[in-house]
This record gives C-alpha cells, structure tokens and sequence, in this order.
C-alpha cells in the first residue's frame, strides 16, 4: 500500500486541523519512507524472481527495521513525539503516533507479511501481496476512496479538487497493478 | 529507489489538491472551531 496510507492522513488532519497536512503526510507514509531509505542503503531488501517482470508474489522481502512491529513501535514513538512537539498537546501526540501505527494495521490487510522482529518471529498480516494481490489492490482503492469521502464532505471543494484527488489516488493504486497482474 | 520516488511523486500530487481542499472557507472554520476547542 502506497497511496492508501497518505489518504489516512487526509482523515487525521480532518479531524484535528491542528496538526499540519505535511506533518499529516509524513507521518502516515514514515515506515516506507524508512524501507525506501534502507533499501537504498542496502540495509533491507526487495528482490524480484524475475527482475525483468517483477510481480508482488514472487518477492524476497526483508523490512525488519522498517515494518516489524517491534521497530514499528519505536517508529510510533517518534511520530507521538513530532506530534507533541508541533502541538503541545497529547491529542496531537496521539494523532501523529497514531498514523505510524495505523500504516502497520492497514498493511496487515494489504501489503507483505510482516513479522514481530525478524524472519524467524511470528509473522503478522493477512500478506495479500503475496497471495492475491489484486484484492489487497481493491483494498487500498477502498480505503482511498472512503478517506477522501471523509476529507471532502463538509467542504466547499471545487469540482478541479474533488476530482483531482481521487484521480490521484486511483492513479496511486493503478501503479501497483503490473506487479499484481 | 523506485518506492522513494513513487512516495515523493504522489507526496506532491496529493498536497497540490488536498491543500487547495484545506484552503477553502469552509474548512478555515473547521480550523478555528478546532482551535477554540
């Protein structure tokens, strides 16, 4: 999931608007942020079967400092701490942590296995990507369509912005789709 | 590379629309309400 996270994010700064959308933003997508800068550094990885056709299924994973639980609570930890600092308020601590941790449930229905600390730990996670990854893909869009609903109601978004987004988001689960085919 | 890319892209994508959204009177009264609160 790529785009769904971001879209938990139009929901958090929804609700509690003191709490900046970047801030918002970030926060929902730090564990990728993570895994992208790990995989980079070599210190995670991803590796096709085929690197010619990569497909979600046939994918060696490793995201044990990014996306096991463990790592994930500390990554909370830090999110609650930017959100306290950005608002002096633990409702903003809550909001900000609360997006952390909430990437790691959302993966859980649609992303990769996950594991509590490493390969050998009890993994965590339905890992939809790895055996039916057009229905975690059909999660994702659900989740980004139900999120931007809630951004937009109660709004006086104009038609450009509405329509915008959640071209955007669809776009976002579209790019998944040659792995997943 | 690819994942740091795709993040950045669609980070951009997303406040381009999500901030005009944000902008809009409506919400600048959810702002206020929320500050009083």
């Amino acid at each position: 999931m790529i785009v769904g996270h971001y879209a938990t994010a139009l929901v958090a700064h929804k609700e509690y608007p003191l709490l900046p959308l970047w801030a918002c933003m970030v926060a929902a997508m730090l564990l990728d942020i993570v895994m992208g800068t790990l995989l980079v550094t070599g210190v995670e990885h991803m590796t096709p079967a085929n690197p010619e056709n990569p497909k979600l299924t046939e994918m060696t994973i490793d995201m044990t400092y990014s996306h096991d639980l463990l790592p994930v609570l500390g990554w909370t930890s830090l999110g609650a701490l930017c959100g306290f600092a950005l608002t002096r308020s633990w409702i903003g601590a809550a909001w900000l942590g609360g997006l952390v941790l909430f990437h790691e449930v959302l993966d859980g229905f649609s992303g990769f296995y996950h594991f509590i600390f490493g390969p050998e730990s009890p993994r965590i996670g339905l890992g939809l990507y790895e055996i039916a990854p057009m229905i975690a893909l059909g999660i994702e869009l659900l989740v980004c369509v139900a999120c931007a609903w809630w951004f937009l109601r109660n709004t006086q978004a104009r038609l450009w912005q509405s329509a915008g987004l959640y071209s955007v988001l669809v776009i976002g689960c579209a790019v998944l789709l040659p792995y997943a085919i | 590379m690819t994942t740091l890319v795709l993040i950045a892209v669609f980070y951009v994508l997303i406040m381009i629309f999500a901030r005009g959204v944000v902008s809009t009177p409506e919400s600048n009264n959810t702002d206020a309400e929320a500050c009083q609160s």
